[in-house]
């Protein structure tokens, strides 16, 4: 379910690196992030990945983020105050960012950007992704067989594709255990506001959803139904911690590296797609590096 | 000896002058000790925030475009709180005016439509703006309702209203459902100013507002007018100045300033209409105009500073790897320090030695 930004970045010195022996050209990698890196969720396991790519790569790196950085009018500029800062591999994490991360790429050819979950790309602008409906089809397995009211709340970010289809898995698999189970959405509208997403889980439990599941980044709605004495899912990171008796599953962003051998670091020739990821289910990168990314 | 803060007999002009230079120098002293415990070079530090932005072309232009849409909106609110009237919902205004001149992008879009679309969505932006800050003013002047509250609440209001139009009717059909419009035609876009910069057209129209603020304020009548109603009501009676109708004006004169801001900020920067087009404008351009004493030079001062901590932030989060939330703290720390400089204008400190204790002294 997960593709590893080790193996991207790693993959990046691999193809034009071999040039970049003294340490001036070390690779300086930068992340726009669109919470708090303590938002203990998206965010939270995105800056793991640094670490993890820090403690990995040591001082063939230099990595740099931005944090809390709106999905509005000032993402552009933080973008290309990282391209101006020297970095040549920019992670643009999350689907908001894709206009302004476009516009920069088109800006800055020698540039590459990783943008996550979205749909425009360019020759140094890729999209990387991970199967969350897989995951989140194994939840609506579990919700079904855990529920007692037959409703499962769900708080939804942005109707967009990455997060309908996490609905629609998770209804579908909820429909093969208990075929009148019922799926009640709301739109929080945000990626992250734990005030919000705490409203979201009242609403629904008050609706009558004994079950509270969650696209949206922080632990809020774990702590509700874990108030409620109801049950849930975690969301991008272990949650267990603010629902111990709460907490069924939770889906892990694992960007970084784990211990399986498929995330460490990617012999595949640059240019070619690979696979890169814990397990099989893991997507491709259309990662096409240029060989002339870290000579110029 | 006792340290009192006593009321001077009249306002010291020369403090009202320098409060926000102490300001900033006090703010900086606090941020040189802030810097120092979290062990990071606080020359270093202060270079980054300050100096860096300065130094190159790209930064210099990335504080214009910030600053914009703030000295727009704080020119018009400065105009309606010299007039004592509180006008907190430009953030609204602003909104909506980006949203009446999205209409003539959305619906020009794919077609032959020539140069006057922007024109048109600029002068569109600034009537609904305007229309907009009505509401609260009329609501004041006929029915005594707090124009805080009202301009406040209608702020919300635009918010939804945004939301509505992006999700629903003028989504970009191939947006996969983000909420969004579709990127606008070249003819609906602010131009810009610099091959390859940001800096676009508004930051022009941005000077000229300051200029005609500067203007009005200092030279015309009605400037006077609305000084006076300000400062001394009961003698803006008396020389026949009618308080209601600059209520409505200033009200229009912010609302129309902060709709235009909208427009420029959604068809330059942007380039669609989306939520989130405004990370607090509105609320910001109320910090402007005291920061900059509600004078336009002062505000045109006042906004390129504030544009210079956000990218100054921006940079020391870069190069110093200093948490943004140290920004924050750095900005709410300046406020802090020129509300209390400016309890200087009016009040004054004194070293008071009562006769006890100099009796004490003889010991």
């Amino acid at each position: 379910m997960r593709k590893s930004l080790l193996a991207l970045t790693a993959g990046l010195l691999l193809a034009g690196s071999i040039s970049a022996a003294s340490a001036a050209d070390k690779l300086k990698v930068g992340f726009i992030y669109l919470g708090p890196v303590g938002d203990l969720g998206w965010t939270y396991q995105h800056e793991l990945a640094r670490q993890a790519l820090v403690k990995e790569l040591g001082d063939k790196i230099e990595t740099t983020f931005l944090e809390n950085v709106p999905e509005g009018p000032d993402a552009e500029r933080s973008i290309e105050q990282l391209v101006r800062a020297g970095n040549k591999l920019i992670f643009t994490t999350s689907f908001g960012y894709m206009d302004p991360t476009l516009k920069v790429a088109k800006k800055y050819p020698n540039v590459h950007f990783e943008h996550a979950t979205g749909y425009k790309r360019n020759p140094n602008m890729s999209t990387y992704s991970a199967k969350w409906y897989q995951g989140r089809y194994i939840q609506g397995l579990i919700a079904a067989k855990m529920s007692k009211s037959g409703v499962l709340g769900y708080i939804g970010s942005f109707p967009i594709p990455e997060v309908v289809s996490g609905i629609n898995a998770t209804i579908l698999a909820a429909q093969t255990i208990n075929p009148n189970i019922k799926v009640k959405i709301i739109w929080a509208n945000t990626w992250f506001d734990p005030g919000k997403e705490a409203d979201a889980a009242k609403a629904l439990i008050d609706q009558g959803a004994d079950v509270i599941m969650q696209h949206t980044d922080s632990p809020a709605a774990m702590q509700i139904a874990s108030e409620r004495g109801k049950l849930a899912f975690g969301q991008d990171s272990e949650m267990i911690k603010f629902g111990p008796k709460t907490q069924l599953t939770s889906i892990l962003d694992t960007w970084g590296p784990t211990t399986s051998p498929a995330s460490r670091p990617s012999s595949t020739a640059p240019g070619s797609p690979r696979t890169a990821g814990a397990v099989s289910t893991a997507i491709c990168s259309r990662w096409r590096p240029t060989p002339t990314c870290l000579t110029t | 000896m006792q340290l009192v803060l006593e009321k001077r007999a009249e306002r010291s002009n020369t403090i009202a002058l320098v409060s926000p230079l102490i300001a900033i120098g006090l703010t900086i002293a606090t941020m040189i000790v802030l810097f120092a415990i979290l062990g990071k070079n606080p020359l270093l530090a202060l270079h980054a925030y300050f100096i860096a932005p300065l130094t190159d072309g790209y930064s210099l232009q990335e504080i214009a475009v910030k600053a914009t849409p703030l000295v727009m909106i704080a020119i018009g609110l400065s105009l309606c709180y010299l007039a004592n009237a509180w006008n907190i919902g430009a953030e609204g205004q602003f909104l909506i005016g980006a949203v009446a001149g999205s209409w003539i992008a959305v619906k020009t879009q794919g077609t032959d439509a020539g140069a006057w679309v922007l024109p048109a969505m600029l002068v569109l932006a600034a009537a609904a703006g305007a229309l907009y800050a009505l509401i609260p003013a009329i609501c004041k002047v006929k029915f005594g309702a707090s124009e805080i509250l009202t301009s406040l609440m209608l702020v919300y209001v635009a918010d939804l209203f945004l939301d509505y139009l992006v999700r629903g009717p003028w989504r970009d059909p191939h947006g996969f459902n983000f909420p969004t419009t579709a990127e606008f035609d070249p003819v609906a876009t602010v131009p810009l100013l610099i091959e390859g910069g940001r800096l676009h057209l508004g930051s022009i129209i941005a000077l000229l507002v300051v200029a005609a603020a500067a203007i009005l304020l200092g030279r015309t009548i009605k400037g006077f007018e609305i000084r006076v109603v300000g400062a001394a009501p009961r003698a803006a009676r008396f020389g026949g100045f009618n308080a209601n109708q600059l209520v409505i004006l200033t009200f229009a004169v912010s609302g129309a300033l902060a709709g235009l801001a909208g427009i420029i900020e959604v068809a330059g920067p942007v380039g669609h209409l989306q939520p989130g087009i405004s990370p607090g404008y509105g609320f910001t351009a109320i910090i402007v105009a005291f920061l900059g004493r509600l004078n336009p030079l002062g505000i045109l001062i006042a906004g390129l500073f504030l544009a210079l901590t956000f990218i100054g932030g921006e940079q020391a989060q870069i190069a110093m790897k200093i948490p943004l939330d140290v920004t924050k703290v750095f900005q709410g720390i300046l406020l802090f320090y020129v509300l209390a400089c400016d309890s200087l204008i009016l009040y004054r400190f004194k070293l008071v030695f009562p006769n006890r204790q100099v009796a004490r002294g003889t010991h």
